[in-house]
């Protein structure tokens, strides 16, 4: 008889016949870079040639997926649940309080390089964008949502709950959803992009901490971490695959991605969270694409930082729109009675590979590389004694190589999202008619993120790394 | 979407099918059909089984035209592979652009012929198949 949906062996064939595509394109791929930015013998080919190869990889997955897994998968429909942060109460509580205060510590850290009298250095920005942006996201997405039990405004949920009190007891808005993080994110990628001073990273913590207190104090921290704060939905996000998952009955292991088929964005807000970080992660690069940096010159006369903020929203606007039609698309061939923004919100988890991908390509180098310097900001965040770490060039210092695992990375993110996608489109619908139709939609945005991914990372090559 | 007057040509939320189990509803009654039989395969009786057979029947009809037109255009991709590598080859080693130019028509010939071919034998097969 039938095997089970997924069960190992079905998917056995295809898998080798995906990754022995990937790698052998994915070598393909670094030669034709190498060829866009360097000195080859010949004629260089130009970069077209990869974009063009890493949609073409794209599109066959889909292609050897409608071939190999359509036959005798049956749909299991289910209803899916919101991807969720974990549940630390299984977790020994002084462990969680350690790590919590560990958490706040470096909070503070961040916070003091703002105050000290002396020049409290590098550090501070090495916690932030080393640590909490490219360190602590890869652990999410390898291992599991370590945020959740660091979190120092959880860790700060305690004292708001004291202030609230038993007098203002407002409900936090419903319908606003998650709106409010999707500004939140916004402001922190453009943040970002202005390469901020220690002293500004403080300034701004001040800011976002009294924000989260009174905003805990004001409509419950519950609600409030649930909704609004920013940090635990991008770590949610991050660790929606992850093979660790928090639980009431404590740590449990899993196989990466294996309770992704049942899961959906908790609304259309939180989808447009998702699309933002993956957008987010490719926001540097576009800018120091020459096409970025053309249109940030020519709004000079608004002033750098107006111009990157226009930019970006202008990009996160594009990735968002394509995202939308994708949904349009599938809502569309597949005839659903659900609404468009719950098509959205089911299948926006099938993007988690992308921005994994998109994560590792502009982060790794930068991540690894730096490894000494965050450690260095670790054991001495307001630089006491002088820094004497200097960051590693092992991956920085590959230029070629470098490029071509980029590009294997983005690609491999598109290949493994086109794979999940199937998974969840086969839970979605009671008919593999509308599963097929709906894969064919969510490849059409995944070959246009692709696109777009691998131009960016090949054009943006010559203004740093992770920039 | 107003429901026509007369009922008979409404547009498509005039005729939805609900399931009588757990109130979702569709626009096809195959896709209900086959709701009923994947979501709720314990409880149908005799009368929805035969649907939901049939209804499947439908849809393997489709996928497996479906499988048949992907083998058809990987095939198609596996030619036209073959001539992207004949233009890159001529590009890097700065060849007369007629080498690429003048077999273009006859590549995309062989390109149909070939998703045409590899198309009806897989038709051929998977009808074998449904037949044992």
């Amino acid at each position: 008889m039938r095997d089970p949906p997924s069960s190992p062996r079905r998917l056995l064939v295809p898998a080798l016949a995906i990754t022995t595509v990937v790698l052998v394109a994915a070598g393909a791929l670094a030669h034709g870079a190498g060829g866009a930015q360097g000195a080859a013998e010949a004629a260089q080919l130009p970069a077209w040639v990869t974009w063009a190869a890493g949609a073409g990889v794209v599109a066959l997955s889909f292609a050897l997926v409608g071939l190999f897994l359509t036959r005798d998968t049956e749909p299991t429909p289910v209803s899916a649940r919101p991807v969720e942060p974990g549940d630390v109460t299984g977790l020994p509580r002084g462990l969680v309080g350690l790590a919590r205060l560990v958490g706040l510590l470096l909070l503070v850290a961040v916070v003091a390089a703002t105050i000290v009298p002396w020049d409290p250095g590098d550090g501070a920005r090495w916690l932030v964008w080393g640590l909490l942006w490219g360190v602590l996201p890869i652990l999410a997405y390898t291992v599991g949502n370590l945020w959740l039990v660091a979190s120092p405004f959880r860790a700060l949920a305690g004292l708001a709950e004291r202030l609230r009190g038993e007098g203002r007891r407002l409900a936090y808005p419903e319908r606003l959803g998650a709106w409010p993080s999707v500004v939140l994110l916004l402001g922190l990628i453009v943040f970002e992009l202005l390469e901020p001073s220690s002293d500004w990273l403080g300034r701004v913590a001040i800011v976002y901490t009294t924000f989260t207190l009174v905003g805990m104090a004001t409509f419950g921290s519950r609600a409030w971490l649930a909704r609004v704060e920013v940090f635990d939905r991008v770590f949610t996000w991050w660790s929606a695959l992850a093979p660790a998952r928090l639980t009431r009955e404590g740590l449990t292991w899993q196989a990466p991605g294996a309770d992704a088929t049942d899961r959906r964005a908790a609304g259309l807000g939180d989808a447009a969270f998702l699309i933002a970080l993956l957008y987010g992660t490719n926001a540097d690069g576009f800018l120091a694409t020459g096409l970025g940096a053309g249109v940030v010159d020519r709004l000079a006369a608004l002033g750098t930082p107006t111009a990157a903020v226009l930019v970006t929203l202008a990009g996160y606007a594009a990735f968002l729109y394509v995202f939308w039609a994708c949904a349009w698309l599938i809502h569309h061939v597949t005839d659903t009675t659900a609404s468009r923004s719950e098509t959205a919100s089911v299948f926006a988890v099938t993007l988690v590979p992308i921005a994994i991908g998109y994560h590792l390509a502009h982060n790794l180098a930068y991540a690894v590389d730096n490894l000494p310097l965050i450690v260095d900001a670790l054991a001495d965040p307001l630089g006491l004694t002088a820094g004497a770490a200097s960051p590693w060039t092992f991956l920085s210092s590959r230029g070629e190589l470098l490029v071509g695992l980029q590009i294997a990375l983005v690609v491999l993110g598109h290949v493994a999202a086109v794979l999940l996608a199937h998974r969840r489109a086969f839970t979605a619908f009671p008919s593999k008619v509308q599963a097929v139709k709906s894969e064919l939609g969510l490849t059409a945005a995944m070959l246009v993120y692709t696109l777009a991914s691998l131009w960016i990372v090949t054009a943006a090559h010559t203004g740093g790394v992770a920039g | 979407m107003t429901p026509a007057p007369d009922g008979s040509s409404g547009s498509p939320a005039a005729t939805l099918s609900t399931c009588s189990r757990c109130d979702a509803t569709f626009h096809e009654p195959d896709l209900l059909a086959l709701h009923l039989g994947r979501v709720h395969q314990d409880e149908i009786d005799r009368e929805e089984r035969a649907r939901f057979d049939e209804a499947r029947a439908r849809e393997t009809a489709w996928l497996s035209r479906f499988r048949s037109h992907v083998a058809g255009a990987l095939g198609a991709a596996a030619v036209l592979l073959f001539y992207v590598g004949i233009i890159l080859s001529s590009y890097v080693l700065r060849a007369n652009p007629a080498f690429v130019a003048l077999p273009a028509p006859g590549i995309v010939i062989f390109a149909v012929v070939t998703y045409w071919l590899v198309y009806k034998h897989r038709r051929d097969v998977e009808t074998r198949e449904q037949d044992a």
